[in-house]
């Protein structure tokens, strides 16, 4: 039975100040809903939490010289909640309304979602969409920013360096006429965890795809872009092989495993299913 | 409007609960809020094998970490096994159930428990379990009962066989049956073992009454159980006490023994108080599941829609003790056919140890796993007639004054063709799909599930009802409350009865030492047995004051009626009296203002082994559900659309919990049919918690639409029938037969979930 050290800075700069005095092995927490549970499941415990949670400067959502910023303490109820989010990045709020219960929602950050890394993350694939930076501080005070696209390494193995504190994230605000969707398949309808997830956002003309991205979660051990996808949808026009060609390269794109949520078998056909969906539905 | 003209003012009106408020508010104590100073946390070793023989445990070092109290294992329990016996069956012979406190000699199954710890704090327990050293010695196991059926089979427990018991019913010759028959429908079908999953776990706390009686305070549906905590103890019966608070949901979970012994032998070992709660995860790994079964049903019928013949083959896993499986084959057994005549019937049944965790009762104590079965045949048959499921069911439903298979007349209402044809018209048209990946399905079930425990059981429930000086009522009810109204619906009847609101009364329950042993709150019986207890005993009260009235007012009994707190008098209206000024009289006069009643359910002799032949229950509550759903053809996802249920309930006793049990039931049978289902990996669960071992939400249940027919014609009180295990048996089969219509494919096998439904379309 140890004794862990608990912060909780209440402003930015007694966040930076408190940054030099953490001692190593620190865990960044916020929502606490992967943290709880681990610990439950016996995960060793941390020499010191920092709770970010209650830190105003990492709760903002706000949009900057045609960027839109968003704090590492963001709940899912902040972004689905958010009128910025509504209207500019739909997709985003369709991911954060989908994570588990409002219980959950009203707990869990952006943050943690991807610092956690859950192949399953439901933000993770949108923000992979949005070509977003993962904004990083370190106890030494430096800060730098990553793409995500660069960001996972393996099954819960990110870039971020244990010394690291995720402080936000920011991408270019959509454009407006941009088709874009959040897809989730789930066990249940309330509070479940993705088996399958995928966000797709594109930028089309009367019969043309003139950009696209798509990532997936849950189908592999990290959540991906989706670049055989892309490069088969890239200024195609829409017609049936276009869908066959966007369903054939996403299983190249894909490695999924079988586990207590369902079969790789089952992960493949879903991933197809909802891409072939959201690919009719957009030039429909 | 009174008791005595039958217009009544309490019973089957929607009334709140007299325990909703508190519950609402969080004010009510479970048996997990208890805390006493001083007292000990009680936590379990389980065992990290399925199958293994136990050759050595040292808990020397557990014992000397400080803050511990005592590790206890096998050795320390005064009588670490006892055995139920059961009965016997015609071709195995005498059957009975092994029930051990701790391990000993072999681990049966993954979780069972190897030892206890009581210490100072639950994080002490912690290190010391993990300081306990047990040598284990690996065995094969069995997890297939199939496989445990085999000669030569790896042998679960100490006897020489895995079988633990089998049933046989016989009626007509089956083969006659199917050679009459026009087409002949055959299919396998799976359940599952499934979990209670009740918000409240196992929990309790126990300490040394001041005259030295162990005292238990626990979760549980039988406070009776202390005459088995009693002979683990090696002591006598009256020197334990159990106390059952409100419950956190039972669902037949907490039927068997959980947390009690463990309770009781650490204050009978140190005389200090204790507390022990298990975790989710211990809940799911080491208490008894709904049995999963493998069940063949053939199905033979003329081409007119009639059926002529059933056979039946049924084998179930006990897991690896034995418990209530025996009972619980015989439910399936009598009900394998459900509600439907056939000219000829041929059941075979059988129950087999395995290395899984053993399974025991669980809503529905094997009638939800047949009625999936037959339910699905229904359908199939139906389809293979090219007749409307309806059609083909009101063909062959049984009524009232038919017989079942066992040869057993149904002598009290039979609705189940009124409520399956209502369901169909509350159901109403099909809706039309808008999307081109979405597909439109209804379904329907109907169910027969019986209420009370088998008449063999000799069952009784008693009841104490008394009337205080000022008109207050109080009962005295050994009844465990698991959520349902149990209590509540007790103090509709003595309010009815005796003319007071329901506020009036107090119902002081499940308290061993204190409140008349009523029985187990199991087997949809409460409601049945206690009612009618607590009826007799307010019926006995009501004529005392009736009697004493009619000769202090000088007019006859006929004339009189207790309504509002008043003594009416119909023909002199100038003559009625405050209830409490009555009471006052019999007091002086010293007539009886208490009555203690005892109500004995309808006895019978055990059926006969070789033919099936014989009565097994009082009665049988019917219903029907009907369910539309829209199945996603990209992901095999079914989002429920409509769900509708109609129960012929005899009489609600409050309409309110009546339709709260009916929706709560078809909730609890749905998980059942959509996602439900512990997964094993040779007796290891791979799925214990709540983010793997899925349940539905509230986001996966529509708004439910319920309706009752209230025939008068059940053995309860006012002519109840019973609920709660019916209420939960027809979802799985009524929301499968729904998916199956929308994809057009078959699904046999329990859970359909989204991946099953999509293979099931992929096959096509």
């Amino acid at each position: 039975m140890s004794e862990v050290k608990y912060f909780r800075p209440r402003s930015y700069s007694e966040f930076t100040d408190l940054l030099g005095q953490l001692p190593t092995g620190f865990k960044t927490v916020a929502g606490t809903t992967d943290f709880i549970p681990a610990a439950r499941r016996g995960a060793p415990y941390p020499t010191a939490l920092l709770d970010i949670s209650k830190l105003n400067e990492f709760q903002e959502i706000k949009e900057e010289g045609g960027r839109i910023l968003i704090g590492a303490a963001v709940t899912m109820a902040d972004l689905l909640e958010s009128d910025l989010i509504i209207e500019k990045c739909s997709v985003l709020a369709s991911a954060a309304k989908s994570l588990g219960s409002p219980l959950t929602r009203n707990r869990a950050t952006i943050g943690g979602n991807i610092a956690n890394a859950s192949p399953s993350a439901d933000t993770a694939p949108v923000l992979l969409t949005l070509d977003a930076d993962v904004h990083l501080i370190s106890n030494d005070g430096l800060t730098r920013q990553v793409p995500l696209t660069s960001f996972f390494k393996g099954y819960k193995i990110t870039e971020r360096g244990n010394d690291e504190i995720i402080t936000g994230f920011s991408f270019t605000t959509p454009q407006s006429g941009i088709w874009s969707r959040f897809a989730k398949v789930g066990q249940r309808s309330g509070a479940a965890i993705s088996v399958a997830n995928m966000s797709v956002i594109i930028d089309r003309e009367d019969n043309i795809c003139h950009d696209i991205a798509v990532a997936f979660g849950a189908v592999a051990p990290v959540p991906l872009r989706a670049v055989s996808v892309e490069k088969a949808a890239k200024g195609k026009p829409f017609d049936n092989q276009f869908i066959t060609d966007c369903c054939e390269a996403v299983q190249a794109d894909i490695s999924p495993i079988s586990d207590i949520r369902g079969s790789a078998d089952y992960r493949r056909h879903v991933a197809a299913n909802i891409l072939a969906r959201a690919l009719t539905d957009a030039f429909a | 409007m009174s008791y005595k003209d039958k217009n009544f003012r309490i019973i089957g009106k929607p009334m709140p609960r007299h325990d909703a408020w508190e519950k609402v508010l969080g004010k009510t104590n479970y048996a997990g809020d208890n805390e006493i100073p001083g007292m000990l946390y009680v936590k379990a070793l389980r065992s990290a094998h399925a199958a293994a023989k136990l050759v050595s445990i040292d808990t020397s070092a557990a014992e000397a970490l400080a803050g511990v109290e005592i590790v206890l294992t096998a050795k320390d329990v005064p009588n670490n096994e006892t055995v139920t016996k059961f009965g016997q069956t015609h071709t195995v012979g005498g059957f009975e159930g092994l029930y051990r406190v701790l391990a000993d000699k072999k681990v049966r199954f993954y979780g069972e428990a190897v030892a206890i710890v009581a210490a100072e704090t639950p994080e002490i327990c912690d290190e010391a379990l993990k300081l306990i050293k047990v040598e284990y010695e690996e065995l094969e196991g069995v997890f297939d009962p199939a496989e445990a059926l085999k000669p030569g089979a790896y042998l679960v427990g100490e006897d020489d066989t895995n079988l633990v018991c089998q049933y046989k019913v016989r009626k007509g010759n089956v083969e006659e049956g199917f050679a009459k028959a026009d087409l002949i429908i055959e299919n396998t079908y799976t359940v599952p073992q499934v979990d209670h999953i009740y918000m409240e776990p196992e929990c309790g706390t126990a300490w040394l009454g001041e005259d030295g009686v162990i005292t238990i305070r626990a979760s549980t549906q039988v406070i009776e159980h202390f005459r088995g905590i009693a002979e683990v103890l090696g002591i006598a019966q009256n020197r334990v006490r159990v106390i059952a608070p409100m419950v956190g949901g039972g669902f037949g979970g907490k039927e068997d023994i959980t947390v009690e012994t463990y309770l009781a032998l650490v204050v009978f070992k140190t005389g200090k108080p204790c507390a022990m709660t298990w975790t989710r995860e211990e809940s799911l790994i080491s208490h008894g599941k709904r049995h999963a079964y493998t069940m063949e049903y053939k199905t033979g019928v003329t081409k007119d829609g009639k059926i002529v013949a059933q056979q039946v083959d049924i084998l179930s896993d006990a897991g690896a003790y034995v418990y209530l499986s025996p009972w619980i084959l015989l439910y399936s057994t009598v009900k394998a056919v459900g509600p439907y005549d056939s000219e000829t019937v041929k059941v075979d049944t059988r129950t087999v140890l395995t290395n899984n965790t053993f399974a025991s009762a669980n809503r529905g104590f094997g009638g939800a796993q047949v009625c999936f079965a037959y339910e699905r045949q229904m359908n199939e048959a139906a389809k293979a007639l090219g007749m409307d499921p309806l059609e083909f069911r009101r063909k062959n439903y049984l009524h009232k004054g038919d017989a079942l298979a066992t040869g057993r007349v149904l002598e009290n209402a039979v609705e189940t063709e009124a409520t399956g044809i209502k369901v169909m018209e509350m159901l109403g048209e099909k809706t039309i799909s808008d999307k081109p990946n979405i597909l439109i399905g209804q379904g329907m079930a109907s169910s027969m599930m019986s209420y009370g425990r088998m008449t063999f059981l000799h069952d009784t429930s008693r009841s104490y009802v008394s009337i205080e000086l000022d008109g207050s009522v109080v009962i005295r009810c050994g009844v465990q409350d698991i959520g349902c109204g149990q209590t509540s619906s007790l103090a509709s009847i003595a309010a009815e009865v005796l003319g007071v609101d329901m506020d009036d009364v107090t119902v002081y329950f499940g308290d061993t030492s204190l409140t008349p042993l009523a029985g187990t709150t199991t087997a949809t019986r409460m409601l049945y047995m206690s009612g009618n207890a607590t009826l007799k005993a307010s019926k006995a009260i009501r004529e005392n004051l009736l009697t004493t009235a009619a000769k202090y007012l000088e007019v006859s009994i006929e004339e009189l009626d207790l309504i509002d707190h008043q003594v009416i008098v119909e023909s002199a209206p100038e003559k009625n009296m405050p209830l409490q000024q009555l009471v006052k009289i019999c007091a002086s006069d010293g007539v009886e203002l208490f009555n203690l009643a005892q109500f004995n359910a309808p006895a019978r002799e055990f059926m006969d082994f070789t033919s099936g032949q014989g009565q097994v229950f009082a009665d049988f509550t019917f219903g029907s559900h009907a369910v539309e759903v829209a199945v996603n053809t990209d992901t095999g996802e079914a989002k429920l659309l409509k769900y509708v249920s109609c129960y012929d309930a005899g009489q609600a006793v409050n309409k309110l919990s009546a339709e709260g049990q009916i929706e709560g039931g078809a909730i609890y049978g749905l998980g059942y049919g959509m996602m439900e289902g512990i997964k094993y990996d040779k007796g290891k669960t791979l799925n214990p918690n709540l983010a793997t071992y899925l349940i539905p939400t509230t986001m996966d249940v529509p708004e439910m639409q319920t309706d009752m027919i209230e025939s008068g014609g059940g053995l309860g009180p006012f002519g109840a029938k019973g609920l709660g295990e019916p209420s939960s048996v027809p979802s799985a089969p009524a929301f499968v037969n729904a998916v199956c219509d929308a994809i057009g494919a078959p699904i046999n096998d329990l859970p359909a979930s989204p991946e099953a439904i999509l293979k099931a379309l992929n096959n096509k």
